[in-house]
């Protein structure tokens, strides 16, 4: 019979905590290379030796003693559920820190296992551990493993199994373990005795505590420890010792009590790492590096068949695509056919390789300065990248050419894939249920509510998700790689300014891929004031279900091109970027505002790691992309569905009214709320009533569209086109960017509204309906009627 | 010579050993869990274009702070 047993994995931030979770778990879950990213506790389900084992895996943290929400998420969970074994991950190649947690742990008395992970990293960087001498001066199971290519996983597993049979924290052997304990020196420990003792006699602590752990967090002003003895009888004379016992101390060492105990723990740490590890220092220059990196097979080939592409693209890239063209016209591709292999394939691998010729000559320069003494050498990889990443002068236009080659990207791959989905929906699958009712000769209602409802409507919210998957990708590839904590280090100054953080940037970030996750990262953050303006303004990073509405919109009105600094871009390109930009201006404009309004006072610190870079995985950034552009296909399955059905019924009632006329009631309920949008220039109750169910989900705007505006037309099942000229005949271009502008700042969806309630509460979710919608009317009334004021139209 | 100094007068590629964390309160225990305690060798790596915050390696890692927490901080140069 299988026994349940829970086993808590807990370790510093970017130990590889959730890599080892997925390892042991088999589930999907993703892992990020910034501070910060399992925000909640995650579970999953492992079995081994006939042990059923329950895994949750929890957020990083540095200490036991929590700095910000996530940590206390960690903190509350080993010190309070107590799980059966707790595994703490470390990264081997940053031990010291590390330890750091797992001496805390040990001090804890908690039944546990440390892995050492990462360990091949170590090797790489000529680490050589004494894990068995590390593990006889702590007295508990240490395993080296990696969980990149799944070393050292079933060893972790039996050792689990092996410290659940007998136990090794403080409670199977009643503090007995022949664990050391940290001495803080004689007068310390003479007191800590005595205040253990002091603290059994007066209160009764839960049997689940060890006392002397207790005494110390206690002497430590441990918030969370303090708040748990004020529960108890007596607590009064047991706080009021304390705080003699601290003022003692102090007078004695002139530190206080929490500096005398963590320099004793990292002092203790210091002398197991100094005769446990020692570093083979081999200082390799950038040019050892690259070297070491191309000459395995996969990396060298890519690099070079990707430089040789690349250089081809850039001289005849119009030639290659022509050719191309010309071969599968030659074949009698199919356009679908052709779309996928030439428009997205090799125009894709185009824009991609591109950028490669660049990279390679950049290498051979600083390969070239390095060898010329210009520069000196580093310790690691990373360090040659931070050079450059994080330097005073290329560092932000570096910065800010990463985001704009990134969305460049995801744009040019998405559009034609964009294409095959959009002929996939309205030839294929509209096609075959046209068919399908026709022969089973369906009412006339029957065709409208399948073609002009469910096809139209979710249908033109598919088409998108080429676009919201290539976010995701590359949001996936920028936070596994290492690079956004780079990026909060570059932009802190200038968050500072306006009133945030340097942290507030990666949930920023986050945003323009998808709110949700991005105001649960907001979690990272320490002060609750930086977390809730950094929630509020949230909602202006343009996430992606926003961008179907641009899209759609820049498609139908702003066609074309113009000369931007002498470079020709393309009209609908341009539009769509000043939209993200508006988007972020009025993030930064509100935020200054709330900063010196509602959140007046002091500033938060700024307190970061920065991790080393890593190659993010193949499998790892797949995972995460599909992950989260899932999300975006169930809703459009499921939620988008049920409000186009509805939407649909709203515009076919009352019996016998035009579908989707004025007559219906759909046209009640918008012509009741257009006159708040006709000084927007977009008082037509159609777009209304479509803004009105975005409430629901931003793209919902364009699956309402998509039904009202589609003709009543059976035998053209209205795909875009029709949606196109439906608006054209609406719209002029300048009221079309107002209500852009609108869609881009309005009230955010009903999703983020909720996590934001759930977050920071139901006033703030409440405020922040309000103040966009005012934000988003204001901003849109002054672009329209500014524009007529200039003389646009 | 040794002098104390606080780690925001240190210029990039200058390292010290700590001998101080000033301060009390949640800050000052988060630079103690991070490592930052008496004796530990300190390096300045860098500063962010922007001039802060600043990118030390401590322990063997890098941390990035703000000057005003650097200032906390007193090395021996």
């Amino acid at each position: 019979m299988a026994e349940k047993t829970t086993i808590a994995l807990i370790g510093n931030p970017n130990s590889g905590k959730t890599t080892i979770f997925n390892a042991l778990t088999g589930s999907r879950q993703h892992v990020g290379n910034w501070p910060g990213k399992t925000v909640e506790k995650k579970e999953g389900k492992s079995t081994h030796k006939g042990y059923e084992l329950e895994v949750v895996d929890l957020p990083g943290t540095y200490s036991l003693t929590a700095y910000s929400i996530e940590e206390l998420i960690s903190r509350n969970y080993v010190v309070n559920e107590k799980p059966d074994v707790v595994v703490d991950i470390l990264d081997s190649t940053n031990l010291e820190r590390n330890l750091y947690l797992a001496i805390q742990l040990i001090e804890m008395g908690a039944n546990m296992v440390l892995a050492f992970n990462m360990s091949d990293l170590a090797d790489s960087e000529g680490l050589e551990i004494n894990t068995d001498l590390i593990s006889r001066y702590l007295n508990v199971p240490i395993i080296k493993t990696s969980a990149r290519d799944g070393s050292g996983l079933d060893e972790l597993k039996d050792a689990v199994i092996d410290v659940l049979e007998s136990g090794n924290g403080y409670e199977r052997d009643e503090g007995r373990s022949g664990r050391p304990t940290i001495n803080y020196g004689k007068e310390v420990e003479e007191h800590l005795e005595e205040f253990t003792e002091y603290i059994t006699g007066n209160i009764e602590i839960p049997e689940k505590y060890n006392p002397r752990w207790v005494a110390i967090k206690l002497l430590e002003g441990d918030e969370e420890i303090i708040k748990l003895v004020k529960e108890l009888d007596n607590s009064r004379i047991v706080l009021k010792e304390s705080r003699r016992l601290q003022n003692h101390l102090k007078a004695i060492f002139g530190e206080d009590v929490e500096t005398i105990v963590a320099d004793a723990r990292y002092g203790f740490i210091h002398g197991i790492v100094m005769e446990s590890v020692e570093r083979k220092r081999r200082e390799k220059s950038f040019s050892d590096h690259v070297r070491k990196a191309v000459s395995k097979p996969f990396w060298g080939i890519s690099l070079a068949v990707g430089s040789i592409l690349g250089l081809a693209f850039l001289f005849a890239g119009g030639l290659i695509m022509e050719s191309a063209y010309g071969f599968l016209e030659s074949v009698n591709s199919p356009e679908w056919l052709t779309l996928i292999l030439a428009d997205t394939i090799l125009a894709g691998l185009g824009a991609i390789t591109v950028y490669l010729p660049f990279m390679v000559l950049f290498f051979i320069i600083y390969a070239a300065l390095e060898g010329g003494g210009v520069i000196g050498g580093a310790d690691s990889l990373s360090d040659h990248i931070d050079r450059v990443a994080m330097n005073r002068v290329i560092g932000i236009p570096l910065f800010l050419l990463l985001m704009l080659i990134a969305f460049n990207l995801t744009f040019e791959v998405a559009a034609p894939l964009s294409d095959v989905v959009d002929w996939f929906i309205s030839d294929v699958v509209g096609g075959f249920v046209e068919g399908l009712l026709f022969s089973v000769n369906a009412p006339g209602w029957l065709l409208s509510l399948a073609l002009d409802g469910a096809v139209a409507g979710v249908g033109s919210v598919l088409v998108f998700v080429p676009f919201i998957f290539m976010m995701f990708l590359v949001i996936a590839i920028l936070e596994d790689s290492g690079y956004m904590a780079r990026a909060a280090f570059v932009m802190d100054r200038f968050m500072h300014k306006i009133g945030l953080h340097g942290k507030s940037f990666i949930p920023l970030i986050l945003g323009f891929g998808c709110n949700v996750p991005a105001i649960m990262a907001t979690r990272v953050l320490e002060s609750r004031k930086d977390r809730i303006l950094t929630i509020l303004i949230n909602p202006f990073m343009s996430c992606g279900a926003r961008l179907p509405v641009y899209l759609l919109f820049a498609a139908a009105f702003f066609t074309g091109s113009i000369s931007v600094f002498g470079f020709t871009v393309s009209t609908e390109t341009a539009v769509i970027y000043s939209l993200y930009l508006l988007g972020m201006g009025v993030a930064i404009v509100i935020g200054f505002i709330f900063k010196n309004t509602l959140f007046k006072g002091l500033s938060s610190p700024f307190v970061m790691e920065l991790p080393p870079y890593r190659m993010p995985t193949l499998r790892g950034v797949l995972t995460h992309t599909w992950e989260r552009g899932w999300l975006f296909i169930r809703k459009a399955g499921t939620l988008i569905f049920a409000v186009v059905i509805f939407i649909w019924f709203l515009a076919a009632l009352p019996p016998g009214v035009e579908y989707g006329s004025e007559g219906s009631y759909i046209g009640d309920v918008g012509k009741f709320i257009s006159p708040v949008f006709a000084p927007l220039g977009f008082g037509d109750w159609r777009s209304s009533v479509s803004l009105f169910f975005g409430f629901v989900a931003k793209e919902v705007v364009v699956g309402s569209m998509g039904v009202l505006y589609g003709s009543g037309d059976v035998e053209t099942p209205s795909g875009e086109a029709t949606l196109v000229g439906a608006l054209q005949g609406t719209f002029t271009p300048l009221s079309a960017y107002a209500f852009l502008v609108f869609v881009l700042l309005y009230v955010p969806c009903m999703v983020v509204v909720a996590t934001i309630k759930r977050e920071i509460g139901w006033r703030w979710a409440l405020f922040t309906v309000v103040y966009t919608t005012v934000v988003a009317w204001v901003a849109a009334f002054i672009v329209y009627q500014g524009g007529l004021l200039l003389g646009f139209s | 010579m040794v002098t104390v100094k606080s780690l925001d007068e240190l210029k990039p590629k200058q390292k010290g050993i700590i001998v101080k964390i000033k301060g009390s309160g949640a800050t000052h225990r988060r630079l103690l869990d991070m490592g930052l305690v008496k004796g530990s060798s300190i390096d300045v790596e860098r500063v962010a274009p922007l001039g802060d915050p600043i990118d030390v390696r401590i322990k063997g890692y890098h941390l990035s702070l703000r000057k005003e927490e650097a200032s906390n901080i007193l090395v021996e140069v």
